[in-house]
Protein backbone atom coordinates (compact mmCIF):
# COMPACT_ATOMS: atom_id res chain seq x y z
CA UNK A 1 0.00 0.00 0.00
CA UNK A 2 2.81 2.25 0.04
CA UNK A 3 4.00 4.39 -2.97
CA UNK A 4 7.74 4.51 -3.23
CA UNK A 5 9.78 7.58 -3.81
CA UNK A 6 10.28 8.51 -7.44
CA UNK A 7 7.15 6.72 -8.74
CA UNK A 8 5.05 9.77 -8.75
CA UNK A 9 4.99 13.04 -10.66
CA UNK A 10 6.42 16.69 -8.97
CA UNK A 11 2.65 17.92 -9.54
CA UNK A 12 0.75 14.98 -8.18
CA UNK A 13 3.18 14.61 -5.07
CA UNK A 14 2.81 18.40 -4.33
CA UNK A 15 -0.81 18.98 -5.10
CA UNK A 16 -1.63 15.20 -2.30
CA UNK A 17 0.87 16.11 0.03
CA UNK A 18 -0.52 19.31 1.01
CA UNK A 19 -4.07 17.58 1.36
CA UNK A 20 -2.05 15.79 3.98
CA UNK A 21 -0.61 18.88 5.22
CA UNK A 22 -3.85 20.37 5.94
CA UNK A 23 -5.28 17.35 7.42
CA UNK A 24 -2.34 16.92 9.85
CA UNK A 25 -2.00 20.29 11.14
CA UNK A 26 -5.53 20.03 11.91
CA UNK A 27 -4.62 16.66 13.58
CA UNK A 28 -1.84 18.53 15.98
CA UNK A 29 -4.43 21.23 16.86
CA UNK A 30 -7.30 18.65 18.19
CA UNK A 31 -4.45 16.19 19.65
CA UNK A 32 -4.53 17.15 23.78
CA UNK A 33 -1.96 16.07 26.13
CA UNK A 34 -4.34 13.19 27.48
CA UNK A 35 -4.44 11.47 23.30
CA UNK A 36 -0.83 11.66 22.61
CA UNK A 37 -0.32 8.34 24.38
CA UNK A 38 -3.08 6.24 22.51
CA UNK A 39 -1.27 7.90 19.50
CA UNK A 40 2.21 6.64 20.20
CA UNK A 41 0.44 3.07 20.79
CA UNK A 42 -1.47 3.39 17.08
CA UNK A 43 1.87 4.62 15.73
CA UNK A 44 3.18 1.50 17.14
CA UNK A 45 0.79 -0.92 16.16
CA UNK A 46 0.54 0.68 12.81
CA UNK A 47 4.07 0.03 12.86
CA UNK A 48 4.28 -3.38 13.79
CA UNK A 49 1.34 -4.87 11.96
CA UNK A 50 3.74 -4.65 8.64
CA UNK A 51 6.10 -7.24 10.49
CA UNK A 52 2.84 -9.70 10.91
CA UNK A 53 2.37 -11.51 7.87
CA UNK A 54 -1.30 -13.04 7.82
CA UNK A 55 -1.23 -15.97 5.41
CA UNK A 56 -3.65 -16.07 2.29
CA UNK A 57 -3.94 -19.29 0.65
CA UNK A 58 -0.15 -19.91 -1.22
CA UNK A 59 0.62 -16.22 -0.16
CA UNK A 60 0.83 -13.33 2.60
CA UNK A 61 -0.74 -10.11 3.78
CA UNK A 62 0.17 -8.00 6.46
CA UNK A 63 -2.33 -5.61 8.14
CA UNK A 64 -2.59 -1.91 8.41
CA UNK A 65 -5.29 -1.17 10.56
CA UNK A 66 -6.74 1.81 9.32
CA UNK A 67 -9.96 1.32 10.20
CA UNK A 68 -9.32 0.01 13.99
CA UNK A 69 -6.86 3.41 13.80
CA UNK A 70 -9.64 5.83 12.93
CA UNK A 71 -12.56 4.49 14.87
CA UNK A 72 -10.11 4.89 18.31
CA UNK A 73 -8.07 7.88 17.07
CA UNK A 74 -9.97 10.16 14.53
CA UNK A 75 -8.14 13.28 13.19
CA UNK A 76 -5.33 12.23 15.82
CA UNK A 77 -5.34 9.31 13.03
CA UNK A 78 -2.72 11.70 10.73
CA UNK A 79 -0.23 11.91 13.22
CA UNK A 80 -0.25 8.36 14.31
CA UNK A 81 0.17 7.39 10.97
CA UNK A 82 2.70 10.11 9.70
CA UNK A 83 4.72 8.86 12.58
CA UNK A 84 4.67 5.35 11.62
CA UNK A 85 5.11 6.28 7.85
CA UNK A 86 8.35 8.56 8.70
CA UNK A 87 9.78 5.51 10.71
CA UNK A 88 8.81 3.26 8.19
CA UNK A 89 10.21 4.71 5.44
CA UNK A 90 13.63 5.29 7.47
CA UNK A 91 13.96 1.82 9.16
CA UNK A 92 12.49 0.07 7.02
CA UNK A 93 12.51 1.12 3.61
CA UNK A 94 8.57 1.25 3.05
CA UNK A 95 7.52 4.29 1.00
CA UNK A 96 9.69 7.52 1.24
CA UNK A 97 10.47 10.84 2.65
CA UNK A 98 8.88 12.30 -0.48
CA UNK A 99 6.02 10.55 -0.99
CA UNK A 100 5.59 10.42 2.58
CA UNK A 101 2.48 13.26 2.36
CA UNK A 102 0.91 11.17 -0.73
CA UNK A 103 1.05 7.97 1.16
CA UNK A 104 -0.31 9.69 4.78
CA UNK A 105 -2.89 11.09 2.60
CA UNK A 106 -3.88 7.32 1.00
CA UNK A 107 -4.05 5.85 5.03
CA UNK A 108 -5.01 8.47 7.01
CA UNK A 109 -7.98 9.98 5.21
CA UNK A 110 -9.90 6.67 5.18
CA UNK A 111 -9.08 6.36 8.72
CA UNK A 112 -10.77 9.49 9.48
CA UNK A 113 -13.70 8.68 7.11
CA UNK A 114 -14.03 5.12 9.11
CA UNK A 115 -14.45 7.39 12.16
CA UNK A 116 -17.22 9.74 10.68
CA UNK A 117 -18.65 6.36 9.16
CA UNK A 118 -18.46 4.51 12.69
CA UNK A 119 -20.41 7.32 14.37
CA UNK A 120 -23.91 7.01 12.56
CA UNK A 121 -26.69 6.32 13.84
CA UNK A 122 -27.64 3.68 11.46
CA UNK A 123 -23.82 2.14 11.75
CA UNK A 124 -24.24 1.98 15.17
CA UNK A 125 -27.47 -0.31 15.40
CA UNK A 126 -25.52 -2.47 12.93
CA UNK A 127 -24.84 -6.13 14.46
CA UNK A 128 -21.30 -6.19 16.11
CA UNK A 129 -19.86 -8.23 14.08
CA UNK A 130 -21.18 -6.61 10.95
CA UNK A 131 -20.43 -3.35 11.93
CA UNK A 132 -16.58 -4.32 13.08
CA UNK A 133 -15.97 -6.29 9.69
CA UNK A 134 -16.98 -2.92 7.80
CA UNK A 135 -14.59 -0.98 10.28
CA UNK A 136 -11.59 -2.89 9.05
CA UNK A 137 -13.24 -3.52 5.17
CA UNK A 138 -13.78 0.01 4.24
CA UNK A 139 -10.61 1.32 5.68
CA UNK A 140 -8.38 -0.71 3.34
CA UNK A 141 -11.05 -0.29 0.20
CA UNK A 142 -10.74 3.13 0.72
CA UNK A 143 -7.07 3.37 0.95
CA UNK A 144 -6.74 0.68 -2.22
CA UNK A 145 -9.19 3.35 -4.35
CA UNK A 146 -7.03 6.43 -3.28
CA UNK A 147 -3.92 4.34 -4.41
CA UNK A 148 -5.05 3.31 -7.16
CA UNK A 149 -6.48 7.08 -7.91
CA UNK A 150 -3.32 8.75 -7.55
CA UNK A 151 -1.29 6.11 -9.26
CA UNK A 152 -4.04 6.47 -12.14
CA UNK A 153 -3.40 10.51 -12.47
CA UNK A 154 0.02 10.38 -12.08
CA UNK A 155 1.13 8.82 -15.34
CA UNK A 156 -0.83 7.36 -18.31
CA UNK A 157 1.84 4.01 -18.24
CA UNK A 158 0.29 3.00 -14.73
CA UNK A 159 -3.15 2.69 -15.95
CA UNK A 160 -3.08 -1.21 -15.86
CA UNK A 161 -1.07 -0.97 -12.64
CA UNK A 162 -3.40 1.09 -10.87
CA UNK A 163 -6.68 -1.33 -11.55
CA UNK A 164 -4.62 -4.29 -10.98
CA UNK A 165 -3.70 -2.70 -7.12
CA UNK A 166 -7.17 -1.92 -6.97
CA UNK A 167 -8.50 -5.41 -7.52
CA UNK A 168 -5.12 -7.25 -5.98
CA UNK A 169 -6.11 -5.48 -2.78
CA UNK A 170 -9.92 -6.93 -2.61
CA UNK A 171 -8.17 -9.77 -0.67
CA UNK A 172 -6.53 -7.84 1.91
CA UNK A 173 -9.91 -6.04 2.28
CA UNK A 174 -11.67 -9.34 3.65
CA UNK A 175 -8.69 -10.39 5.42
CA UNK A 176 -8.47 -7.04 7.26
CA UNK A 177 -12.21 -7.23 7.76
CA UNK A 178 -12.15 -10.31 9.34
CA UNK A 179 -8.52 -9.85 11.40
CA UNK A 180 -10.36 -6.00 12.42
CA UNK A 181 -13.60 -7.88 13.79
CA UNK A 182 -11.83 -10.04 15.76
CA UNK A 183 -9.94 -7.41 17.07
CA UNK A 184 -12.86 -5.36 18.41
CA UNK A 185 -14.68 -7.81 19.32
CA UNK A 186 -11.49 -8.61 21.86
CA UNK A 187 -11.15 -5.26 22.61
CA UNK A 188 -15.09 -5.10 23.10
CA UNK A 189 -14.65 -7.69 25.83
CA UNK A 190 -11.78 -7.29 27.87
CA UNK A 191 -11.49 -3.25 27.69
CA UNK A 192 -14.80 -1.75 26.89
CA UNK A 193 -14.47 1.75 27.37
CA UNK A 194 -12.04 1.90 24.55
CA UNK A 195 -14.47 1.81 21.76
CA UNK A 196 -16.39 5.04 22.48
CA UNK A 197 -19.83 4.26 20.38
CA UNK B 1 22.39 21.54 13.43
CA UNK B 2 23.29 18.50 14.99
CA UNK B 3 24.45 14.93 13.11
CA UNK B 4 20.64 13.45 13.30
CA UNK B 5 18.82 16.32 11.65
CA UNK B 6 21.16 16.64 9.03
CA UNK B 7 20.71 13.01 8.02
CA UNK B 8 17.00 13.45 7.69
CA UNK B 9 17.72 16.76 5.31
CA UNK B 10 20.21 14.67 3.49
CA UNK B 11 17.55 11.91 2.77
CA UNK B 12 15.00 14.01 2.13
CA UNK B 13 17.15 16.32 -0.32
CA UNK B 14 18.56 13.42 -2.19
CA UNK B 15 15.58 11.74 -2.09
CA UNK B 16 14.02 14.60 -3.81
CA UNK B 17 16.41 15.88 -6.07
CA UNK B 18 16.84 11.74 -7.99
CA UNK B 19 12.69 11.77 -7.76
CA UNK B 20 12.02 14.52 -10.09
CA UNK B 21 15.18 15.41 -12.16
CA UNK B 22 15.89 13.43 -15.28
CA UNK B 23 18.55 10.75 -14.25
CA UNK B 24 22.31 11.39 -14.17
CA UNK B 25 25.28 9.12 -13.69
CA UNK B 26 26.10 11.89 -10.67
CA UNK B 27 23.34 10.62 -8.69
CA UNK B 28 25.66 7.52 -7.44
CA UNK B 29 27.98 9.85 -6.09
CA UNK B 30 26.29 10.54 -3.11
CA UNK B 31 25.33 6.84 -3.00
CA UNK B 32 29.01 6.04 -3.58
CA UNK B 33 29.72 7.83 -0.63
CA UNK B 34 26.81 6.53 1.81
CA UNK B 35 28.28 3.18 0.63
CA UNK B 36 31.77 3.80 1.55
CA UNK B 37 30.33 4.92 5.28
CA UNK B 38 28.78 1.62 5.71
CA UNK B 39 30.85 -0.66 4.03
CA UNK B 40 30.73 -3.25 6.76
CA UNK B 41 26.89 -3.75 6.25
CA UNK B 42 26.25 -3.86 2.51
CA UNK B 43 25.82 -7.03 2.54
CA UNK B 44 23.20 -6.85 4.55
CA UNK B 45 22.00 -3.35 3.04
CA UNK B 46 21.76 -5.42 -0.44
CA UNK B 47 19.89 -8.07 1.40
CA UNK B 48 17.06 -5.18 2.28
CA UNK B 49 17.41 -3.90 -1.06
CA UNK B 50 16.17 -6.74 -2.57
CA UNK B 51 13.04 -7.66 -0.09
CA UNK B 52 11.71 -4.15 -0.65
CA UNK B 53 11.54 -4.22 -4.60
CA UNK B 54 8.10 -5.95 -4.74
CA UNK B 55 6.15 -2.87 -4.97
CA UNK B 56 8.52 -1.55 -7.33
CA UNK B 57 8.50 -4.33 -9.93
CA UNK B 58 5.03 -4.87 -9.83
CA UNK B 59 4.73 -1.23 -11.19
CA UNK B 60 7.92 -1.50 -13.49
CA UNK B 61 6.54 -4.96 -15.28
CA UNK B 62 3.40 -3.02 -16.44
CA UNK B 63 4.92 -0.09 -17.30
CA UNK B 64 7.46 -2.32 -19.09
CA UNK B 65 4.87 -3.20 -22.02
CA UNK B 66 4.04 0.23 -22.93
CA UNK B 67 7.06 2.02 -22.42
CA UNK B 68 10.20 0.04 -21.63
CA UNK B 69 12.59 3.20 -21.34
CA UNK B 70 10.36 5.00 -18.56
CA UNK B 71 10.27 1.19 -16.97
CA UNK B 72 13.74 1.00 -16.70
CA UNK B 73 13.88 4.82 -15.54
CA UNK B 74 11.56 4.19 -12.76
CA UNK B 75 13.29 1.24 -11.40
CA UNK B 76 16.58 3.15 -11.84
CA UNK B 77 14.76 5.88 -9.80
CA UNK B 78 13.25 3.91 -7.03
CA UNK B 79 16.12 1.74 -6.17
CA UNK B 80 18.65 4.14 -6.28
CA UNK B 81 16.54 6.51 -3.33
CA UNK B 82 15.77 2.87 -1.76
CA UNK B 83 19.31 2.22 -1.40
CA UNK B 84 20.67 5.62 -0.10
CA UNK B 85 17.60 6.13 2.75
CA UNK B 86 18.81 2.45 3.90
CA UNK B 87 22.27 2.79 3.97
CA UNK B 88 22.07 6.04 5.63
CA UNK B 89 19.77 4.96 8.49
CA UNK B 90 21.09 0.94 8.44
CA UNK B 91 22.47 1.44 11.87
CA UNK B 92 19.61 3.64 13.44
CA UNK B 93 17.72 2.97 15.97
CA UNK B 94 15.13 5.35 15.50
CA UNK B 95 15.76 7.40 18.91
CA UNK B 96 17.95 9.75 16.63
CA UNK B 97 15.10 10.22 14.44
CA UNK B 98 13.32 11.29 17.45
CA UNK B 99 16.62 13.93 17.90
CA UNK B 100 16.42 15.04 14.46
CA UNK B 101 13.16 16.16 14.09
CA UNK B 102 12.77 18.28 17.76
CA UNK B 103 16.54 20.03 16.04
CA UNK B 104 14.70 20.49 12.82
CA UNK B 105 11.36 22.44 14.77
CA UNK B 106 8.49 19.54 13.92
CA UNK B 107 5.64 19.99 16.56
CA UNK B 108 6.67 19.13 19.95
CA UNK B 109 3.53 16.53 19.75
CA UNK B 110 5.01 15.10 16.87
CA UNK B 111 8.33 14.65 18.36
CA UNK B 112 6.77 13.30 21.31
CA UNK B 113 4.42 10.60 19.64
CA UNK B 114 7.86 9.58 17.71
CA UNK B 115 9.41 8.75 20.71
CA UNK B 116 6.60 7.21 22.41
CA UNK B 117 6.20 5.08 19.69
CA UNK B 118 9.77 3.75 19.05
CA UNK B 119 9.80 2.74 23.23
CA UNK B 120 6.20 0.85 22.32
CA UNK B 121 8.01 -0.74 19.50
CA UNK B 122 10.36 -2.22 21.41
CA UNK B 123 8.43 -3.54 23.46
CA UNK B 124 5.70 -4.70 21.81
CA UNK B 125 8.14 -6.91 19.45
CA UNK B 126 9.36 -8.51 22.22
CA UNK B 127 5.72 -9.41 23.46
CA UNK B 128 4.55 -10.59 19.99
CA UNK B 129 7.92 -12.83 19.53
CA UNK B 130 6.90 -13.99 23.00
CA UNK B 131 3.13 -14.87 21.77
CA UNK B 132 4.20 -16.38 18.72
CA UNK B 133 6.81 -18.95 20.64
CA UNK B 134 3.82 -20.04 22.53
CA UNK B 135 1.76 -20.42 19.91
CA UNK B 136 3.92 -22.80 18.32
CA UNK B 137 4.18 -24.77 21.52
CA UNK B 138 0.58 -25.72 21.63
CA UNK B 139 1.03 -27.07 17.86
CA UNK B 140 -0.82 -23.41 16.19
CA UNK B 141 -0.22 -23.23 13.20
CA UNK B 142 -1.34 -20.33 10.82
CA UNK B 143 -3.24 -21.08 7.86
CA UNK B 144 -6.66 -19.52 5.40
CA UNK B 145 -9.00 -20.43 8.39
CA UNK B 146 -11.37 -18.24 10.39
CA UNK B 147 -9.48 -19.62 13.15
CA UNK B 148 -5.84 -18.53 12.56
CA UNK B 149 -7.78 -14.70 11.67
CA UNK B 150 -9.12 -14.88 15.32
CA UNK B 151 -6.14 -15.90 16.63
CA UNK B 152 -4.29 -13.05 14.90
CA UNK B 153 -7.41 -10.53 16.01
CA UNK B 154 -7.03 -11.72 19.72
CA UNK B 155 -3.03 -11.58 19.63
CA UNK B 156 -3.27 -7.70 17.77
CA UNK B 157 -6.24 -7.34 20.52
CA UNK B 158 -3.44 -8.27 23.47
CA UNK B 159 -0.70 -6.51 22.14
CA UNK B 160 -3.36 -3.27 21.61
CA UNK B 161 -4.03 -3.27 25.47
CA UNK B 162 -0.45 -4.12 26.70
CA UNK B 163 0.27 -0.93 24.83
CA UNK B 164 -1.85 0.85 26.04
CA UNK B 165 -1.40 0.27 29.93
CA UNK B 166 2.76 0.28 29.04
CA UNK B 167 2.17 3.48 27.52
CA UNK B 168 -0.20 5.34 30.40
CA UNK B 169 2.26 4.35 33.11
CA UNK B 170 5.06 5.94 30.69
CA UNK B 171 2.31 9.08 30.51
CA UNK B 172 1.77 9.27 34.26
CA UNK B 173 6.06 8.98 35.04
CA UNK B 174 6.63 11.53 32.56
CA UNK B 175 3.09 13.70 34.04
CA UNK B 176 5.20 13.52 37.22
CA UNK B 177 8.08 14.56 35.91
CA UNK B 178 6.13 17.37 34.08
CA UNK B 179 5.85 16.60 30.57
CA UNK B 180 3.08 19.14 28.71
CA UNK B 181 3.47 17.70 25.40
CA UNK B 182 7.30 18.62 24.74
CA UNK B 183 10.11 15.61 25.10
CA UNK B 184 13.27 17.47 26.44
CA UNK B 185 16.46 15.83 24.88
CA UNK B 186 19.70 15.54 26.75
CA UNK B 187 22.12 14.20 24.08
CA UNK B 188 22.72 15.35 20.60
CA UNK B 189 25.37 14.42 18.26
CA UNK B 190 28.41 16.47 17.08
CA UNK B 191 28.05 17.18 12.67
CA UNK B 192 31.12 14.74 11.42
CA UNK B 193 32.49 15.31 8.01
CA UNK B 194 30.67 12.25 6.58
CA UNK B 195 27.52 14.04 7.01
CA UNK B 196 28.82 17.68 5.60
CA UNK B 197 30.54 15.84 2.73
CA UNK B 198 27.42 14.22 1.63
CA UNK B 199 25.41 17.45 1.78
CA UNK B 200 27.82 19.03 -0.30
CA UNK B 201 27.82 16.33 -2.77
CA UNK B 202 23.78 16.49 -2.61
CA UNK B 203 24.06 19.88 -3.10
CA UNK B 204 26.20 19.43 -6.12
CA UNK B 205 24.27 17.08 -7.84
CA UNK B 206 21.39 19.71 -7.12
CA UNK B 207 23.29 22.45 -8.81
CA UNK B 208 24.09 20.53 -11.57
CA UNK B 209 20.63 19.59 -12.57
CA UNK B 210 19.46 23.00 -11.90
CA UNK B 211 22.16 24.66 -14.45
CA UNK B 212 21.24 22.06 -17.07
CA UNK B 213 17.36 22.74 -16.26
CA UNK B 214 18.56 26.21 -16.89
CA UNK B 215 20.65 26.60 -19.73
Amino acid sequence: MHISDGVLTLEVTIVVSVVALLGLIKALKELDNEAISLTSVASALFFIASFIHIPFGVTQIHLILLGVIGILLGWSSFVAIFVALLLQALLLGYGGVVSIGVNLFIMATPSVMVYYLYRIEYVQRLNDKLKYFLVGFIGTFFAALFLSLILYFSKEEYGYASYTLFLVNIVTMMVEGIVSMFLLLFLKKVYPTLLKE
Amino acid sequence: MNRESLRLINAFLYSFVVSFSPIETLFILPLLIVLLHEKEFVWGIFKKLIVLNFFIIVLVVFVLFQDPLQAIELFMRSNLILLFNIALFYQSKGYDIARGLDRLGFAPKIVSVTYFALSLIDALMRDFKETQKSLKARGFRANTSLFSYQTYGNIFGMIFIKAIKKSHDRELTMQARGFKDRIFFLTSNQLEPFEKILLLSIVGVLGKVIYELLG
